[in-house]
């Protein structure tokens, strides 16, 4: 017994050396918390002071706001996470309740349970940006599945921060996500694919910002659900207006895009390339009686042309892009056609015969006509191709009469003067019957429309760009029901 | 005129499994994503569900791209042995096999080893069958004055004599001239 004596006081010693340091280490803590909370209503203080009184009640009551609605969210995690033990070992034992750590617990929870938010470390939002934006590829099972998601989590992990009232931290995540956009798409901003599918995310984080900002404007089309995850601290509408900007600048990015993948085909699909039988002149240009996509010489034809328009419009869709987006999209594609072939044409003295204009003319038509196989006759896209479509007419009507005269001058109402005397001057007959226009019939046509009050600009505007709206477009997606798929290395987030 | 029915993304599932490609599940997913939207629009009641696709689809883009790598590993390593195999065969056969090496007309092929090979030229024949033939007659007179010295020994001695001097005679002049003698 004596000899157990000293091992005994030993042990003692020990347990109580214990006890004391991990005393004051959670003294410490408390100081350190106490001190933390000291400086912050000191700040808070100072700011109040510096306010009008009215400001200052609301300012208090806000904050007052704030501190029940986290002393809320955690009583009601503690909840939950005792009544589920409750549930599983069938009783309560004292010192669980007691001893329960005050802090959100990651424990799977039945759906209901959910709020639509992702909640993150402070310290994670680079690996956040990271993984989420600047090295995810445009093409996934993920993003395949749900079009939109990489801009439904951004916004769930922002409505957290926003939830906890950490103005910063809603701060730093936007400008994040505004910066590393900008730098993926100065990276890979040739990449169709890429800059398609960020100006889809962009805009759907736009609606999202606006779907659940607490505007009633923006409310109509909610479920209550939906309501309920409105943003309730902050109002962001500043944010809005840049990421608004942010989201034409993609635009115009992916026109430019677009255009220059276009801009080889066209002339050779719409001008030179010949399906037509029979049908061409004295000169022959292109390749005859080919139907195939890509001719033996590797010219482009009309076919190419609507293979590629098929193969955006499908990307498009599959990224979730607004229905409304894709029509100003495909009206603005049109466009850049209609203005390079006509410009063509305009310089080209072999492009103006009749044959031509018929070959244009049944161009025109495959256009139109992919047009209504998409859905898309009500985007105005047609309308664009009207100057082409009078060019390729008045290559084809008569041009000798007065009637003839007038007959051209109300139909070509979509092109200028200048454009209509050029094509007439350039404008080779097709056989030896045919005469050339006469000078007297073009100077009557200038003649009759000398009182047009138009640009002297022979050619179209090729660079110009239609200006972009995004119609406000809602989603019925329950933010609730979104989980974070395991191939976007999003593991630090937690669903709450 | 179809427009781009070729990249229609529902192809992907005509194909054959073993045709897949990483971009083939992508489109996968897009069609069943598409298809579950229309059942819930929301994704309430096919939240779960449509999470354990997605689980589901990302195992099978994995599978299917380790399949593909492994595919174009094998072949290449196949390809490299088939070329070593046919390298190794070609060494073997120059160096064993007979060299049955083109024989121009009127040309005979000899085996050194073998004990009934011709050895000798024409000429050389030529010369020892001459010599044979004067041994051989050689041989005869010699034979012939042997039996003269057995039939009567004491006059053999001029006969031998005179026969030793006219030994180019034939042989009817041989015995003539040694009759004669006697």
């Amino acid at each position: 017994m004596v000899l157990f004596l000293p091992r005994l006081l030993e042990q003692q010693l020990q347990t109580q050396r214990r006890t004391y340091d991990s005393e004051v280490e959670s003294l410490r803590g408390e100081l350190q918390n106490v001190k933390e909370e000291n400086n912050r209503q000191q700040q808070l203080l100072a700011q109040n002071l510096q306010l009008p009184p009215e400001a200052r009640i609301e300012a208090s009551l806000q904050h007052e706001i704030t501190r029940l609605t986290n002393e809320n969210l955690v009583r009601s995690n503690t909840l939950r996470h005792t009544q589920r033990i409750k549930d599983q070992s069938g009783q309560t034992s004292p010192g669980q309740m007691v001893e329960e750590p005050i802090h959100p617990v990651n424990i799977p929870r039945r759906e209901k349970d959910f709020q639509g938010m992702l909640e993150y470390k402070k310290e994670d939002e680079m690996k956040l940006v990271k993984n989420l934006i600047l090295e995810l590829k445009p093409r996934g099972v993920a993003v395949n599945l749900i079009p939109g998601l990489p801009a439904y989590i951004l916004f769930m992990c922002l409505r957290h921060s926003d939830y906890v009232n950490d103005d910063q931290k809603v701060r730093t995540l936007l400008t994040s996500t505004i910066n590393s956009i900008k730098k993926i798409l100065k990276k890979r901003g040739d990449d169709f694919e890429t800059v398609s599918f960020w100006l889809a995310n962009t805009c759907r984080f736009l609606h999202c910002l606006k779907q659940y900002s607490g505007d009633e404007v923006f409310m109509k089309h909610n479920t209550s659900r939906q309501n309920e995850h409105c943003l309730s601290n902050f109002d962001l509408a500043e944010y809005r207006q840049v990421i608004s900007d942010l989201a034409i600048q993609i635009y115009q990015q992916l026109v430019k895009c677009m255009e220059n993948i276009l801009q080889p085909m066209i002339v050779s699909g719409m001008l030179e390339h010949e399906t037509i039988q029979g049908v061409s002149g004295v000169k022959p240009t292109g390749l005859r009686k080919r139907t195939s996509s890509i001719a033996d010489e590797g010219t482009y034809t009309l076919d190419s042309i609507l293979r590629q328009l098929s193969a955006f419009h499908s990307t498009m869709c599959q990224h979730g892009t607004d229905p409304e987006l894709i029509k100003q999209v495909v009206k603005q594609l049109f466009y850049i056609i209609g203005a390079v072939t006509l410009n063509n044409l305009l310089l080209r003295k072999d492009m103006c015969s009749w044959s031509k204009g018929m070959q244009i003319r049944y161009n025109v038509s495959q256009l139109e006509e992919w047009l209504r196989d998409k859905g898309l006759m009500n985007c105005g896209a047609k309308e664009t191709l009207e100057p082409l479509i009078q060019a390729a007419q008045l290559l084809q009507v008569k041009k000798k009469t007065d009637e003839d005269a007038e007959a051209i001058c109300s139909m070509c109402h979509a092109l200028t003067t200048a454009q209509i005397v050029k094509v007439l001057n350039l404008y080779t007959p097709v056989n030896e019957f045919e005469e050339r226009v006469s000078v007297s019939f073009i100077r009557t046509i200038q003649t009759r429309l000398r009182d047009r009050c138009e640009s002297p600009q022979l050619l179209m505007d090729t660079k110009m760009i239609y200006p972009v709206t995004f119609p406000f477009n809602p989603s019925s997606l329950a933010l609730e029901t979104i989980q974070i798929p395991t191939s976007l290395n999003l593991s630090f987030l937690t669903r709450v | 005129m179809e427009f781009g029915e070729e990249s229609s993304p529902a192809l992907a599932f005509e194909k054959d499994a073993f045709e897949l490609t990483v971009e083939d599940v992508y489109d996968i997913s897009y069609v069943i994503g598409r298809d579950l939207l229309k059942i819930s629009s929301t994704g309430e009641e096919v939240s779960d569900l449509q999470f354990r696709i997605v689980r589901v689809l990302e195992m099978f883009e994995t599978l299917v791209n380790k399949y593909n790598l492994s595919v174009e590993e094998l072949k290449m390593e196949r390809d490299n042995l088939k070329s070593g195999v046919s390298f190794i065969l070609r060494s073997l056969t120059m160096s064993f096999l007979p060299q049955q090496q083109t024989v121009g007309a009127n040309q005979l092929v000899v085996d050194l080893n073998d004990p009934n090979r011709p050895r000798f030229t024409m000429q050389e024949l030529k010369e020892v069958l001459q010599e044979r033939n004067q041994l051989k007659a050689q041989l005869m007179v010699a034979q012939e004055e042997l039996q003269l010295y057995k039939r009567s020994p004491h006059r053999m001695c001029f006969a031998v004599f005179f026969y030793g001097k006219f030994n180019k005679q034939t042989k009817k002049q041989k015995l003539f001239s040694s009759f004669c003698l006697i």
